[in-house]
């Protein structure tokens, strides 16, 4: 006889594949697995990226990584997150830097660099192009890639 | 007469009044344009009024408009400082917005309307600055714009804006009077150049234009067929027919001073004496030969005038005063021969007509008492009148005794007869002369003719009353009628006894011989001896032949009844 919990589940799982199965490229949102977070809404995640914030929803602080600027990678997320294109969100960085008081998103040298940091930073937040394999990495959100 | 009197208004008795106006009530052209002048500078206020408040509004929703698109163009920068809460970046967009001299104050609102920190500037808005509503631009999150983060207020300075609405609205109403102005003065012009000037220019040369002048008006160009083209030609028209009806009235003037020359003429030469005399018969006028006929000087004419002319003229005013009531109640002329009072002492004759003109049409009548004039007409005819009485007198007359000849003394009798009432009395005498014939025969015809004349001034001594009268009825007979003499009166008898006896008297002839005749008289009395001349006559010659027969040289009285014969 099965659990309620294990169907519920189950629902879920079968409803999120049947949503990504579609997409092109996903993108992956993803925190340590020692982090306490364990899911986040797409405007969480805008949220620390863009500079509003620089704590997860839970209050524990955030510390978000980049890809480098020219990486094709980093484009997609910023498309799929906010649906801006780089130079806006170019743009949009160069206005708060000119103050100094925010500053952008730590870039990294490139996705293996970013799963690695991520992994042995506890306050990390980062994002890969595949889903990731790592145990040590979790999934928090998937934007799927806009067309 | 008509002239061509000033143009209206060009005495304005108002005129001298009116100072501050300027003569604006004499000059159609400057009433003209003070007029447009007038409405120009209301329809400038009014137009400038509204354009004053219609540019403060403009003013205001520019300044709105501005103020709104420089929140426009902060929007997004402010968006995101607000979204990142970078306070610098706030601040700087603050400080950025407040530049404009149109912001008061600018400030940076969160959720709850409170200004986040360092997102203030500006002057703090005062509740006694001129109030403007502020102008609110929501601000939404960069990433969605479905969430408010904020709103990014903005109040206007109420100083600058009226600064700013008051040059705008001054510039705007400054170009509406402009416009208003330059419109009254291009409407100026035109109705100077194409109406009040050639009005005025007609006006004036309308006015230096003598009455009756040969000169026209022209049509100003351009004016061929509008209306200063029709009061042109009407005026030249009323011109010509101005200028006509003057030359006939000179003409006819002329023709009436002519006339009146004529009659003035005729009036002061022709020998018929004039003279007009109102209704009291007191002298109005006369001409020159009415005072000559009354032997008076023509300068005697003004105390004359005024005078009671007929009782200074005529003999018998009362004749005169007749004739006139005669004329004035059968409204024709009358006329009479009248004597005049002369001057000289010479009795004058005149024929006189006068007629009674109704009053009216004499200018000098008008204020006449009673009413109408009288016009008289006198003619001298003293000439006539003393040839006329020389040939009766001779008509009249025995030439020899300057007696009576018979038909003159038959005809006293006969006027005697006519005019005499039932209680008229006549006597007669019937003379014969005894012993002429011998005379005449022995001494020749003139010593006859010489005691004939002789024998007649007896008689005519012996006659006592004017009205007796003697008349030589044949050769050597005589007749003496006294009137007013009765057969019971004594008269008759005395005037044949004193006769018979101073005829008895001898008379001496011219050379030195002296003859003595006697007489036979016949008395006859009206109306005692007859009722006719005839019978009275016939009686009276009966009675003279029974003188004769009895002896001659008496006196006998006819018989009553006819028939019997008595005698003396």
């Amino acid at each position: 006889m099965l659990r309620p919990a294990f169907l519920r589940r189950l629902l879920a799982f079968c409803a999120a594949f049947a949503i990504w199965l579609p997409a092109h490229a996903d993108i992956f949102v993803v925190v340590p697995a020692t982090s306490t977070v364990k899911t986040m809404t797409q405007k969480e995640v805008v949220d620390i990226y863009m500079g509003r914030t620089r704590a997860f929803a839970g209050g524990e602080f955030a510390l978000p990584f980049d890809l480098p600027r020219d990486h094709p990678g980093r484009a997609a997320f910023y498309q799929a997150l906010t649906g801006m294109g780089p130079a806006q969100i170019n743009s949009y960085w160069s206005r708060l830097m000119f103050s100094g008081q925010v500053m952008p998103p730590q870039p990294l040298p490139g996705e293996a660099a970013m799963a690695d940091v991520v992994k042995r930073n506890p306050s990390a937040i980062g994002y890969v192009l595949q889903e990731p394999s790592d145990k040590g990495l979790h999934v928090v959100l998937v934007l799927k890639e806009s067309k | 007469m008509s002239a061509v009197g000033p143009i209206p208004g060009s005495a304005h008795p108002d005129a001298g009044r009116r100072l501050p106006w300027l003569g604006v009530r004499r000059s159609l052209h400057r009433r003209f344009v003070a007029g447009v002048a007038l409405a120009a500078a209301l329809f400038a206020l009014v137009a400038g009024g509204l354009a004053y408040r219609l540019g403060a509004q403009r003013a205001e929703g520019a300044a709105r408009q501005t103020v709104a698109s420089l929140q426009a163009a902060v929007a997004k920068t402010a968006a995101i400082a607000v979204y990142a809460n970078d306070t610098v970046l706030m601040h700087e967009v603050v400080d950025g917005m407040t530049r404009n001299p149109l912001v008061l104050h600018a400030e940076i609102d969160d959720l709850q309307g409170r200004p986040l920190p360092q997102a203030a500037g500006g002057k703090p808005v005062e509740a006694d600055r001129a109030a403007a509503a502020p102008v609110t631009l929501g601000l939404v999150s960069p990433f969605d714009a479905t969430e408010r983060i904020g709103a990014l207020r903005v109040d206007i300075d109420g100083d600058e804006l009226g600064v700013i609405a008051r040059r705008e609205a001054w510039t705007f109403a400054a170009l509406m009077a402009a416009q208003s102005l330059l419109v009254a003065l291009v409407v100026a012009l035109a109705g100077a150049r194409l109406v009040s000037r050639p009005i005025v220019r007609l006006a004036r040369e309308l006015e230096s234009m003598p009455a009756g002048s040969a000169g026209r008006l022209a049509v100003p160009d351009g004016h061929d067929d509008d209306e200063i083209g029709v009061l042109v030609r009407s005026a030249n028209d009323l011109l010509a027919a101005n200028a006509q009806a003057l030359q006939r009235e000179r003409e006819l003037r002329l023709d009436i001073e002519a006339m009146e020359a004529q009659y003035r003429q005729i009036f002061d030469s022709t020998s018929a004496g004039i003279f007009v005399l109102d209704r009291e018969g007191r002298l109005i006028n006369g001409n020159p030969t009415v005072l000559k006929l009354v032997g008076r000087e023509m300068s005697d004419m003004r105390q004359l005038r005024g005078q009671d002319f007929l009782g200074r003229v005529f003999v018998r005013p009362e004749r005169v005063r007749a004739l006139i009531e005669e004329s004035a109640r059968r409204g024709e002329t009358m006329s009479a021969d009248l004597e005049l009072l002369a001057a000289t002492g010479e009795s004058r004759w005149a024929h006189c007509l006068v007629s009674v003109q109704d009053g009216g049409t004499h200018p000098a009548v008008e204020d006449a008492p009673g009413g109408g004039i009288i016009e008289g007409v006198l003619y001298d005819i003293t000439e006539r009148k003393r040839a006329e009485s020389d040939v009766r007198r001779r008509a009249e007359r025995d030439a020899l005794t300057g007696t009576l000849n018979r038909a003159a003394i038959e005809e006293a009798i006969d006027r005697f007869l006519a005019q005499g009432g039932p209680e008229a009395s006549m006597s007669l005498l019937y003379l014969d002369l005894d012993g002429f014939k011998s005379i005449n025969d022995r001494h020749g015809h003139a010593s006859g003719d010489r005691v004939l004349q002789q024998v007649t001034a007896r008689i005519r001594a012996e006659l006592r009353r004017a009205s007796d009268v003697v008349g030589r009825i044949g050769g050597d007979e005589f007749l003496i009628v006294l009137p007013n003499d009765g057969a019971a009166d004594t008269t008759a008898a005395h005037v044949a006894a004193a006769v018979l006896a101073r005829t008895a008297q001898p008379i001496e002839l011219d050379d030195g011989v002296v003859v003595q005749v006697g007489v036979s008289i016949g008395l006859a009395s009206y109306p005692r001896h007859g009722a006719t001349r005839r019978e009275l006559v016939h009686a009276a010659d009966e009675a003279m032949y029974e003188v004769k027969r009895h002896g001659k040289n008496a006196v006998a009285s006819a018989y009553r009844p006819f028939g019997v014969r008595s005698k003396t």
